[in-house]
Protein backbone atom coordinates (compact mmCIF):
# COMPACT_ATOMS: atom_id res chain seq x y z
CA UNK A 1 0.00 0.00 0.00
CA UNK A 2 1.45 3.40 -0.92
CA UNK A 3 2.80 5.62 1.85
CA UNK A 4 3.17 8.66 -0.39
CA UNK A 5 0.66 11.50 -0.59
CA UNK A 6 1.36 11.94 -4.26
CA UNK A 7 0.71 8.26 -5.10
CA UNK A 8 -2.67 8.44 -3.34
CA UNK A 9 -3.60 11.60 -5.22
CA UNK A 10 -2.71 9.81 -8.45
CA UNK A 11 -4.95 6.90 -7.45
CA UNK A 12 -7.88 9.30 -6.91
CA UNK A 13 -7.19 10.92 -10.28
CA UNK A 14 -6.95 7.49 -11.93
CA UNK A 15 -10.52 6.69 -10.84
CA UNK A 16 -11.73 9.86 -12.56
CA UNK A 17 -9.89 8.87 -15.75
CA UNK A 18 -11.48 5.39 -15.61
CA UNK A 19 -14.85 7.09 -15.36
CA UNK A 20 -14.13 9.11 -18.51
CA UNK A 21 -13.15 5.95 -20.39
CA UNK A 22 -16.17 4.02 -19.15
CA UNK A 23 -18.51 6.92 -19.91
CA UNK A 24 -17.17 7.00 -23.46
CA UNK A 25 -17.73 3.23 -23.86
CA UNK A 26 -21.17 3.42 -22.23
CA UNK A 27 -22.35 6.23 -24.52
CA UNK A 28 -21.11 4.30 -27.56
CA UNK A 29 -22.82 1.09 -26.46
CA UNK A 30 -26.06 2.82 -25.46
CA UNK A 31 -26.32 4.43 -28.87
CA UNK A 32 -25.68 1.07 -30.56
CA UNK A 33 -28.34 -0.84 -28.60
CA UNK A 34 -30.90 1.92 -29.06
CA UNK A 35 -30.35 1.75 -32.81
CA UNK A 36 -30.61 -2.02 -32.77
CA UNK A 37 -32.13 -3.53 -29.58
CA UNK A 38 -31.61 -7.03 -31.01
CA UNK A 39 -27.93 -6.64 -30.07
CA UNK A 40 -28.87 -6.94 -26.39
CA UNK A 41 -28.17 -10.45 -25.19
CA UNK A 42 -28.95 -12.59 -22.15
CA UNK A 43 -31.34 -11.23 -19.53
CA UNK A 44 -30.43 -7.63 -20.26
CA UNK A 45 -33.03 -5.05 -21.25
CA UNK A 46 -32.69 -1.61 -22.77
CA UNK A 47 -33.70 -0.16 -19.38
CA UNK A 48 -30.60 -1.76 -17.79
CA UNK A 49 -28.37 0.28 -20.09
CA UNK A 50 -30.25 3.48 -19.30
CA UNK A 51 -29.95 2.82 -15.55
CA UNK A 52 -26.24 2.01 -15.85
CA UNK A 53 -25.60 5.20 -17.81
CA UNK A 54 -27.56 7.32 -15.32
CA UNK A 55 -25.76 5.89 -12.29
CA UNK A 56 -22.28 5.65 -13.75
CA UNK A 57 -20.91 8.87 -12.29
CA UNK A 58 -22.30 8.07 -8.83
CA UNK A 59 -20.71 4.62 -8.97
CA UNK A 60 -17.33 6.17 -9.71
CA UNK A 61 -17.75 8.79 -6.99
CA UNK A 62 -18.22 5.93 -4.50
CA UNK A 63 -14.93 4.41 -5.77
CA UNK A 64 -13.19 7.78 -5.73
CA UNK A 65 -14.14 8.31 -2.11
CA UNK A 66 -13.10 4.74 -1.24
CA UNK A 67 -9.53 5.51 -2.42
CA UNK A 68 -9.53 8.73 -0.40
CA UNK A 69 -10.82 7.02 2.75
CA UNK A 70 -8.35 4.14 2.41
CA UNK A 71 -5.54 6.68 2.19
CA UNK A 72 -6.66 8.43 5.39
CA UNK A 73 -7.00 5.13 7.27
CA UNK A 74 -3.55 3.99 6.10
CA UNK A 75 -2.05 7.34 7.10
CA UNK A 76 -3.67 7.24 10.55
CA UNK A 77 -2.54 3.69 11.22
CA UNK A 78 1.08 4.24 10.20
CA UNK A 79 1.67 7.87 11.13
CA UNK A 80 -0.26 7.89 14.39
CA UNK A 81 0.38 4.25 15.33
CA UNK A 82 -3.18 3.45 16.35
CA UNK A 83 -6.44 2.28 14.87
CA UNK A 84 -8.34 4.98 13.00
CA UNK A 85 -11.85 5.98 14.13
CA UNK A 86 -14.58 3.81 12.68
CA UNK A 87 -16.76 6.76 11.66
CA UNK A 88 -15.55 8.40 8.47
CA UNK A 89 -16.71 11.82 9.68
CA UNK A 90 -14.38 11.50 12.69
CA UNK A 91 -11.57 10.28 10.47
CA UNK A 92 -11.78 13.40 8.25
CA UNK A 93 -12.01 15.73 11.24
CA UNK A 94 -9.21 13.92 13.09
CA UNK A 95 -6.74 13.99 10.21
CA UNK A 96 -7.78 17.56 9.52
CA UNK A 97 -7.00 18.61 13.08
CA UNK A 98 -3.64 16.83 13.18
CA UNK A 99 -2.51 18.23 9.83
CA UNK A 100 -4.01 21.70 10.48
CA UNK A 101 -6.06 21.48 7.30
CA UNK A 102 -8.06 24.69 6.71
CA UNK A 103 -11.72 24.39 7.74
CA UNK A 104 -13.02 25.16 4.25
CA UNK A 105 -11.01 22.24 2.84
CA UNK A 106 -12.33 19.90 5.55
CA UNK A 107 -15.87 21.11 4.88
CA UNK A 108 -15.39 20.52 1.14
CA UNK A 109 -14.27 16.93 1.79
CA UNK A 110 -17.32 16.44 4.02
CA UNK A 111 -19.62 17.51 1.18
CA UNK A 112 -18.20 14.68 -0.93
CA UNK A 113 -18.56 12.24 1.99
CA UNK A 114 -22.20 13.28 2.47
CA UNK A 115 -22.93 12.91 -1.23
CA UNK A 116 -21.22 9.49 -1.26
CA UNK A 117 -23.39 8.48 1.72
CA UNK A 118 -26.53 9.56 -0.11
CA UNK A 119 -25.55 7.40 -3.09
CA UNK A 120 -24.88 4.35 -0.91
CA UNK A 121 -27.68 4.71 1.65
CA UNK A 122 -30.46 6.50 -0.29
CA UNK A 123 -30.87 9.51 2.03
CA UNK A 124 -34.35 10.98 2.61
CA UNK A 125 -33.06 14.47 1.88
CA UNK A 126 -30.19 13.93 -0.54
CA UNK A 127 -27.57 16.70 -0.74
CA UNK A 128 -26.86 18.60 -3.93
CA UNK A 129 -25.21 16.29 -6.48
CA UNK A 130 -21.47 16.78 -6.93
CA UNK A 131 -19.78 16.10 -10.26
CA UNK A 132 -16.85 13.70 -10.29
CA UNK A 133 -14.34 16.39 -11.23
CA UNK A 134 -15.47 18.58 -8.34
CA UNK A 135 -15.26 15.58 -5.99
CA UNK A 136 -11.75 14.74 -7.20
CA UNK A 137 -10.65 18.36 -6.85
CA UNK A 138 -11.95 18.63 -3.26
CA UNK A 139 -10.48 15.32 -2.13
CA UNK A 140 -7.08 15.96 -3.75
CA UNK A 141 -6.97 19.39 -2.12
CA UNK A 142 -7.54 17.77 1.26
CA UNK A 143 -4.89 15.10 0.60
CA UNK A 144 -2.36 17.75 -0.36
CA UNK A 145 -2.10 18.65 3.34
CA UNK A 146 -0.77 15.21 4.27
CA UNK A 147 3.00 14.79 4.60
CA UNK A 148 4.86 13.84 1.41
CA UNK A 149 5.52 10.36 2.83
CA UNK A 150 4.70 8.57 6.08
CA UNK B 1 3.35 -11.25 -28.33
CA UNK B 2 6.53 -9.13 -28.28
CA UNK B 3 9.90 -10.67 -27.48
CA UNK B 4 11.54 -9.39 -24.28
CA UNK B 5 14.14 -7.45 -26.30
CA UNK B 6 11.34 -5.71 -28.24
CA UNK B 7 9.65 -4.79 -24.98
CA UNK B 8 12.93 -3.51 -23.59
CA UNK B 9 13.46 -1.41 -26.70
CA UNK B 10 9.90 -0.03 -26.53
CA UNK B 11 10.41 0.94 -22.89
CA UNK B 12 13.83 2.49 -23.53
CA UNK B 13 12.51 4.53 -26.47
CA UNK B 14 9.55 5.80 -24.44
CA UNK B 15 11.65 6.63 -21.38
CA UNK B 16 14.23 8.43 -23.51
CA UNK B 17 11.45 10.41 -25.20
CA UNK B 18 10.08 11.36 -21.78
CA UNK B 19 13.50 12.25 -20.43
CA UNK B 20 14.21 14.52 -23.42
CA UNK B 21 10.81 16.21 -23.00
CA UNK B 22 11.29 16.80 -19.29
CA UNK B 23 14.80 18.20 -19.76
CA UNK B 24 13.52 20.57 -22.44
CA UNK B 25 10.53 21.76 -20.40
CA UNK B 26 12.68 22.08 -17.30
CA UNK B 27 15.10 24.33 -19.19
CA UNK B 28 12.32 26.50 -20.62
CA UNK B 29 10.52 26.68 -17.26
CA UNK B 30 13.67 27.89 -15.51
CA UNK B 31 14.14 30.52 -18.23
CA UNK B 32 10.51 31.57 -17.59
CA UNK B 33 11.35 31.84 -13.84
CA UNK B 34 9.45 28.79 -12.65
CA UNK B 35 11.11 26.51 -10.12
CA UNK B 36 11.14 22.82 -11.03
CA UNK B 37 11.64 19.47 -9.37
CA UNK B 38 11.89 16.14 -11.14
CA UNK B 39 10.14 13.22 -9.47
CA UNK B 40 9.53 9.58 -10.33
CA UNK B 41 6.10 8.00 -10.82
CA UNK B 42 5.00 4.38 -11.15
CA UNK B 43 3.30 3.46 -14.42
CA UNK B 44 1.61 0.31 -15.61
CA UNK B 45 1.31 -0.72 -19.24
CA UNK B 46 -0.28 -3.78 -20.84
CA UNK B 47 2.90 -4.50 -22.85
CA UNK B 48 5.65 -2.96 -20.72
CA UNK B 49 4.27 -4.06 -17.37
CA UNK B 50 5.09 -1.94 -14.31
CA UNK B 51 7.93 0.55 -14.51
CA UNK B 52 9.10 3.91 -13.18
CA UNK B 53 9.11 7.07 -15.28
CA UNK B 54 10.14 10.67 -14.72
CA UNK B 55 7.62 13.45 -14.03
CA UNK B 56 8.12 17.16 -13.39
CA UNK B 57 6.72 19.57 -10.81
CA UNK B 58 6.74 23.27 -11.68
CA UNK B 59 5.99 26.06 -9.25
CA UNK B 60 5.69 29.82 -9.37
CA UNK B 61 4.47 31.46 -6.15
CA UNK B 62 1.37 29.49 -5.10
CA UNK B 63 0.78 27.97 -8.54
CA UNK B 64 1.89 24.34 -8.84
CA UNK B 65 1.77 22.34 -12.03
CA UNK B 66 2.47 18.67 -12.61
CA UNK B 67 3.76 17.23 -15.88
CA UNK B 68 2.80 13.57 -15.66
CA UNK B 69 3.39 10.80 -18.23
CA UNK B 70 0.14 9.00 -19.07
CA UNK B 71 0.78 6.51 -21.86
CA UNK B 72 3.45 5.54 -24.38
CA UNK B 73 0.80 5.16 -27.07
CA UNK B 74 -2.65 6.43 -27.99
CA UNK B 75 -4.61 6.49 -31.26
CA UNK B 76 -2.55 8.65 -33.59
CA UNK B 77 0.17 9.35 -31.03
CA UNK B 78 3.33 7.73 -29.71
CA UNK B 79 3.18 9.22 -26.25
CA UNK B 80 0.81 11.19 -24.03
CA UNK B 81 1.77 13.45 -21.14
CA UNK B 82 -0.68 15.56 -19.14
CA UNK B 83 -0.33 18.90 -17.43
CA UNK B 84 -2.33 19.32 -14.24
CA UNK B 85 -2.98 22.22 -11.93
CA UNK B 86 -2.14 21.04 -8.43
CA UNK B 87 -3.14 20.20 -5.78
CA UNK B 88 -6.66 19.81 -7.20
CA UNK B 89 -5.32 17.70 -10.10
CA UNK B 90 -7.37 19.76 -12.56
CA UNK B 91 -6.86 18.90 -16.24
CA UNK B 92 -5.22 21.78 -18.06
CA UNK B 93 -3.43 20.53 -21.16
CA UNK B 94 -2.19 17.37 -22.83
CA UNK B 95 0.98 16.78 -24.83
CA UNK B 96 0.89 14.28 -27.69
CA UNK B 97 3.94 12.98 -29.57
CA UNK B 98 3.31 12.56 -33.31
CA UNK B 99 5.05 13.41 -36.58
CA UNK B 100 8.33 13.22 -34.69
CA UNK B 101 7.53 16.00 -32.21
CA UNK B 102 5.47 16.98 -29.20
CA UNK B 103 2.23 18.95 -29.65
CA UNK B 104 0.25 20.70 -26.97
CA UNK B 105 -3.54 20.48 -26.74
CA UNK B 106 -4.71 23.24 -24.49
CA UNK B 107 -8.25 24.31 -23.71
CA UNK B 108 -9.11 26.60 -20.86
CA UNK B 109 -11.40 27.20 -19.15
CA UNK B 110 -14.36 25.90 -21.18
CA UNK B 111 -13.17 22.29 -21.51
CA UNK B 112 -14.57 20.14 -18.76
CA UNK B 113 -12.87 16.82 -19.34
CA UNK B 114 -9.68 15.23 -20.57
CA UNK B 115 -11.65 13.82 -23.51
CA UNK B 116 -12.56 17.31 -24.68
CA UNK B 117 -8.89 18.29 -24.72
CA UNK B 118 -8.23 15.72 -27.44
CA UNK B 119 -10.30 17.96 -29.72
CA UNK B 120 -8.49 21.16 -28.77
CA UNK B 121 -6.55 22.92 -31.50
CA UNK B 122 -3.01 21.57 -31.19
CA UNK B 123 0.15 23.68 -31.29
CA UNK B 124 3.72 22.50 -31.63
CA UNK B 125 5.41 22.46 -28.25
CA UNK B 126 7.80 25.41 -28.11
CA UNK B 127 8.97 27.73 -25.40
CA UNK B 128 6.34 30.26 -26.58
CA UNK B 129 3.45 27.77 -26.53
CA UNK B 130 4.56 26.54 -23.11
CA UNK B 131 4.67 30.11 -21.81
CA UNK B 132 1.12 30.72 -23.11
CA UNK B 133 -0.11 27.62 -21.30
CA UNK B 134 1.66 28.51 -18.06
CA UNK B 135 0.29 32.06 -18.20
CA UNK B 136 -3.20 30.69 -18.89
CA UNK B 137 -2.88 28.32 -15.96
CA UNK B 138 -1.90 31.18 -13.68
CA UNK B 139 -4.93 33.23 -14.77
CA UNK B 140 -7.21 30.21 -14.41
CA UNK B 141 -5.92 29.44 -10.94
CA UNK B 142 -6.54 32.94 -9.58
Amino acid sequence: MPSSKFEWMRRVKAVEREHIATRFAMDYLSAAVQRDPSRIGGDLRLRDFTDAAERLEGTYIVRLFAEFETCLRAFWLVALGKLPPSRTRDLLDGVGARRRIPHDQIDNAHTVREYRNSLVHAAEEPPEPISIDTARSRLCHYLSFLPITW
Amino acid sequence: MSAPSDIGQLRDTWLQRLSDLIQTIQRWAVELRWSTRQIEVALSDSRLGKYKAPALLLQEDAIRILLEPISRSAPGAEGVVDLYLMPAYDDIASLYFYDGDWHIHYVVPEAETVAEMCHAEPRPLTKDSLRDVLEGMKKNAV
